[in-house]
């Protein structure tokens, strides 16, 4: 090792332990570290998203069936009262299903983000990775990049703008290469926000998105318009009503192939979510709710065209 | 907190009436296929309400930001906001 070399790495060594001691201190402080776990049930009428009509899938697999899941979120915030922070995340969820077990899911995501506040504008640089799993088998990985900024007009009124950059991976087995789903996505975002009084705002977005696929089945454009809105209820502070409805537009690139000598037309979809969902605080740090969602994604290709419902109640502690 | 006993025991009730404590409904008997895995083209692993959890936690994210002129910091916003989102 050169003499040079030598002060150069007592630098960095001290600046490494100079930033951990901080964020030791600052984590000892209790302003920094936040947890945040949820636990719920839930009756899921269609767990499989097996098509309406059932002989469009290659064999019927069940439908619904309960649902246990939980949800622990831990992050840490390097500098909160600060302009610049750096916030990192471990997300944990898993599902399981007590007669369709095939389908209990377990999600690992893991993200940094980087934010720098400028008056009333806020940069956001959010990279995460996300490893799902389904019944044990390694399912789907990828990688997401979301430069983001906000900018809040005044009290009420502000807007965002955002570009997505995704990769990509699925690792179950396909029959032919048409099917395969592993690809990159890029698509920029547009949202519109009215804060109208403390903890309710309504939210307008619209976003594109254009995927790329490995298997042409799969290459194809997404239009997502959602409004949502956090409602705290007059006269019953304990109590908040959420609602979204999220409209989205898929047409996909190239005619379907399933592998045998059927046509089919370019495949399109169309898809209808709506959520209620109703919050009670029991404790600053403790709430409960109960839940409804709705998903229809109406798709000439019969294989992707189904019905789902989802109501059920979740805990949920915050710190 | 009457209320909100009374609402776990008309839900565990509810549960124990539709669940498996209970007599099996149609959709609980529904014969499943032997296959062993799931139709990977068609199911998507999110769970529902993902996208809604994501839009609440930007929503939230971004009620912390300061107006023009105002004097409210991040923090300060945070302690008094309710937590609304719905986590998944």
């Amino acid at each position: 090792m050169g003499k040079t070399k030598v002060p150069i790495l007592m630098v960095m060594l001290l600046g490494l332990m100079l930033a951990v001691g901080q964020a030791w201190g600052a984590a000892l402080s209790g302003q920094n570290f936040h947890i945040d776990a949820a636990a719920g049930i839930d009756w899921d009428s269609n767990v499989s998203q097996q098509p309406i009509k059932p002989s469009a899938a290659a064999q019927v697999r069940g439908q619904g069936d309960m649902s246990y899941y939980h949800n622990v979120k831990l992050w840490y915030n390097l500098n909160p009262a600060g302009p610049w922070d750096l916030e990192a995340k471990y997300d944990y969820y898993q599902n399981f299903h007590p007669r369709l077990s095939i389908y209990d899911t377990l999600m690992h995501t893991f993200t940094v983000k980087p934010s720098y506040l400028s008056g009333s504008t806020m940069f956001y640089l959010p990279f995460s990775y996300n490893f799902t799993d389904v019944q044990s088998d390694k399912y789907s990985t990828n990688f997401d990049l979301s430069p983001t900024v906000f900018h809040r007009y005044s009290q009420e009124i502000g807007i965002e703008t955002s570009l997505t950059l995704a990769r990509y991976y699925a690792w179950t087995p396909i029959a032919i290469p048409e099917y395969d789903r592993s690809g990159r996505q890029i698509g920029p975002v547009l949202g519109f926000y009215y804060f109208y009084k403390p903890g309710g705002y309504i939210q307008a977005r619209v976003r594109y998105d254009y995927f790329a696929a490995g298997g042409r089945n799969n290459d194809g454009s997404r239009v997502h318009f959602l409004v949502n809105g956090v409602y705290p209820l007059p006269y019953h502070p304990r109590f908040t009503l959420n609602m979204f409805v999220d409209l989205g537009l898929e047409p996909y690139e190239h005619h379907y192939f399933d592998g045998t000598r059927t046509w089919f037309p370019r495949r399109h979809d169309t898809i209808f979510n709506f959520g209620s969902i109703l919050t009670y605080s029991i404790y600053k740090t403790l709430t409960v709710n109960v839940h409804y969602y709705l998903t229809r994604q109406a798709s000439n290709i019969p294989t992707y065209d189904y019905v789902r419902h989802v109501v059920g109640g979740q805990l949920r502690f915050t710190y | 907190m009457r209320k909100i006993l009374l609402s776990l025991v008309v839900f565990i009730i509810t549960v124990a009436l539709v669940g498996p404590m209970g007599p099996s409904p149609s959709w609980a008997t529904e014969p499943t296929s032997p296959q062993a895995a799931p139709d990977t083209q068609r199911f998507k692993p999110e769970p529902p309400g993902q996208a809604l959890k994501k839009a609440n936690e930007d929503a939230e994210r971004y009620s912390k930001v300061p107006p023009p002129g105002g004097k409210g910091s991040g923090a300060e916003s945070k302690k008094s906001a309710p937590q609304t989102e719905e986590k998944k």
